[in-house]
């Protein structure tokens, strides 16, 4: 597989109300009223993910966009339905796929606003199934979108005011839901793999092959890795390639400079080249000036992996 | 005086208060069914053994049990009518016992409350649970308390539901406050189970009102010599004390046949009588004829304190 069929996604937020629902000592973790991102470094950004071979990115929607159906998610400064839709023709123009993400695990679903505590009830399915089918719309049904469903536990949300975990046959209702939601646009569902670090054989016993997955692990340590967690976490790429799964392996340079080049590595000698779509970079900053140089950095060893492969 | 205290007696009238899916995990009484577990065989051979073993209270954990009028769709389908319930509070009053409501809205056990129960803390839940108290409070014509439950809401209580949910930090305190100023403007007087003050003492201490009436429990057997968590269990009741709490210290039967007594032997010792305003024995088993047998014992075990106390 040559580097033109490889996906380099980069991970962008529009959206940051994925965290906390209250203030907390952490900057930037607690939800806020008004949109968090700054078009100068976005407008910078652009063309050096293009010069650096990134061809896709993902846009954490959450609470930045004014939706049709749900005005009621958005924020202050929220981008309208023509804004959005041009700049995604700006991406298009710049060679750049963009791809939607809405996380609607429990644990980064503050950005659901009110529905965000009604969890699996009705109001919240017709909610869910509105913003999918408006997104997918104003997306012009791109090639995948991005679910999130990672980190739905107790610890995740040890913090928050409200605090909700889909267990056992739950969490499999309600991802099926989104799954069929999603596949009934003619979209291909895409999420972070981590529930199945967890939960080895019911993830592989029931999660369907159309479903892209992104396992992610950010630590500098992978064969060597003698963490029993970190070994799960980088194991859990073998594992899926062991079943079968399509992958696009996510690193990010939130820990260290060495992970995404590591990432790309340790993944090309394992996956397999028709299982093995691309790698997703996944800084998790927010889009502001303050976050400039991690971007710019991150988007730096983009590069250097793509010249490398 | 030992002659005021109030020696009280907690009656499911439906047990949905624990698990929301099937799990061979947990014992079978405590999973959810959609239909009443109360049989009146056994609960019309129970009234007149409280009466003699010197029960003057009974709390009835109602849940989907009655078919309120403020929300019929939280009643399960042979849940009693509310001409039913108050023929049976009448019954109760006439044996010489008071019947008191419980409603038990922690997040781990108000699978009664059905749709509502994903709902915590959103506009729609608030109007519920102040409804229901409201209508509550005028079926039992205005009861002295109103039990409100609110323990164990915690992740690992609730590691066998399928949905799992936790009010923390100060949403806790905001819902529970709600809760008890529903019950106040009602007339009644809140009551709770004190287990939160195990994990927040301090939160507890600075933030509980002197108001809510106190009910920590201990089901153990020992009350000295402690293991694991039972010290912080069992000195929950001195811990309430110092802070001037009133109290209905509560035991059971659930573990073993030591525990009621050891609690009322514990709490004479160790709690003010200006304080200690009574005991409570919660046997923990639906008021079925499978479980008649934990029943009788435990009303035998209130007889028999009852009257070690009264000497």
């Amino acid at each position: 597989m040559g580097t033109n069929d490889m996906i380099w996604g980069y991970l962008v937020h529009l959206g940051y109300n994925m965290w906390s629902d209250r203030p907390v000592d952490r900057p930037n973790i607690g939800a806020q009223p008004h949109i968090r991102f700054d078009e100068s470094l976005w407008n910078d950004m652009v063309p050096k993910m293009h010069d650096a071979g990134v061809n896709l990115v993902v846009i954490d929607l959450g609470e930045a966009v004014q939706y049709e159906s749900h005005p009621e998610i958005s924020v202050k400064g929220a981008w309208s339905r023509p804004r959005l839709r041009e700049e995604l023709g700006r991406l298009r123009d710049t060679g750049i796929e963009p791809i939607p993400k809405l996380n609607f695990s429990t644990a980064h679903d503050t950005w659901l606003g009110p529905y965000s505590r009604m969890i699996s009830t009705d109001i919240y399915y017709e909610v869910c199934g509105d913003l999918i089918a408006e997104v997918s719309a104003l997306f012009d049904k791109p090639r995948f979108f991005h679910l999130g469903y990672d980190e739905e536990t107790a610890g995740h949300q040890r913090n928050y005011l409200y605090a909700v975990m889909r267990q056992h046959e739950l969490w499999w209702h309600d991802f099926e839901f989104f799954r069929n939601t999603v596949e009934s646009h003619g979209v291909r569902p895409w999420i972070w793999s981590d529930y199945a670090w967890n939960h080895p054989e019911e993830f592989f016993e029931k999660m369907s092959k159309s479903v892209l997955q992104s396992n992610w692990y950010y630590g500098d340590m992978f064969e060597e890795a003698t963490d029993e967690r970190e070994q799960v976490y980088v194991k859990t790429y073998d594992l899926l390639e062991g079943h079968g799964y399509d992958q696009v392996p996510t690193g990010s340079n939130w820990s260290n400079t060495v992970n995404f080049q590591r990432t790309v590595d340790y993944c090309r000698e394992r996956i397999a080249p028709e299982r093995l779509k691309g790698f997703l970079h996944a800084p998790w900053h927010p889009t502001l000036e303050a976050h400039r140089d991690a971007h710019l950095r991150a988007i730096e060893e983009i590069a250097t992996a793509v010249r490398g492969w | 005086m030992a002659d005021d205290r109030i020696w009280a007696y907690l009656l499911p009238l439906s047990y949905n208060m624990g698990n929301d899916r099937q799990t061979t995990e947990r014992d079978e009484r405590t999973i959810y069914t959609p239909y009443l577990r109360f049989d009146e065989s056994l609960w019309n051979d129970m009234l007149p053994k409280l009466v003699e073993a010197g029960v003057n209270m009974i709390v009835i954990d109602l849940c989907d049990g009655v078919r309120y009028q403020s929300h019929p769709e939280i009643a399960l389908p042979d849940a009693w009518s509310p001409e039913k319930l108050r023929t049976e509070l009448d019954r109760m009053r006439e044996h010489g016992i008071e019947p008191i409501p419980k409603l038990n809205f922690s997040a781990t056990h108000d699978v009664w409350l059905g749709k509502y129960s994903r709902m915590l803390s959103t506009a729609a839940y608030y109007t519920v649970v102040r409804d229901l108290i409201a209508e509550v409070v005028d079926l039992f014509d205005g009861p002295r308390f109103f039990h409100l439950g609110m323990d164990e809401e915690t992740a690992q209580h609730q590691r066998h539901h399928a949905f799992a949910v936790m009010r923390q930090h100060g949403l806790w305190w905001h819902d529970f406050n709600l809760m008890v100023d529903a019950v106040e403007k009602s007339g009644s007087r809140a009551w709770i189970w004190s287990d939160y003050v195990w994990h927040h003492p301090d939160e507890f201490v600075a933030n509980m009102s002197k108001r809510v009436l106190q009910s920590n429990w201990y089901y153990g057997e020992r009350f000295s010599d402690f293991r694991g968590l039972e010290e912080t269990h069992v000195t929950a009741y001195d811990l309430l004390e110092k802070h001037g709490f009133d109290q209905i210290p509560t035991g059971s039967n659930h573990s073993n046949t030591v525990n009621f007594k050891g609690t009322v032997e514990y709490c004479e010792r160790h709690v003010d009588s200006a304080r200690l305003l009574g005991y409570f024995m919660t046997v923990w088993r639906p008021t079925t004829e499978q479980y008649r047998t934990a029943h009788m014992e435990a009303i035998q075990l209130v007889a028999e304190a009852c009257r070690e106390i009264g000497k």
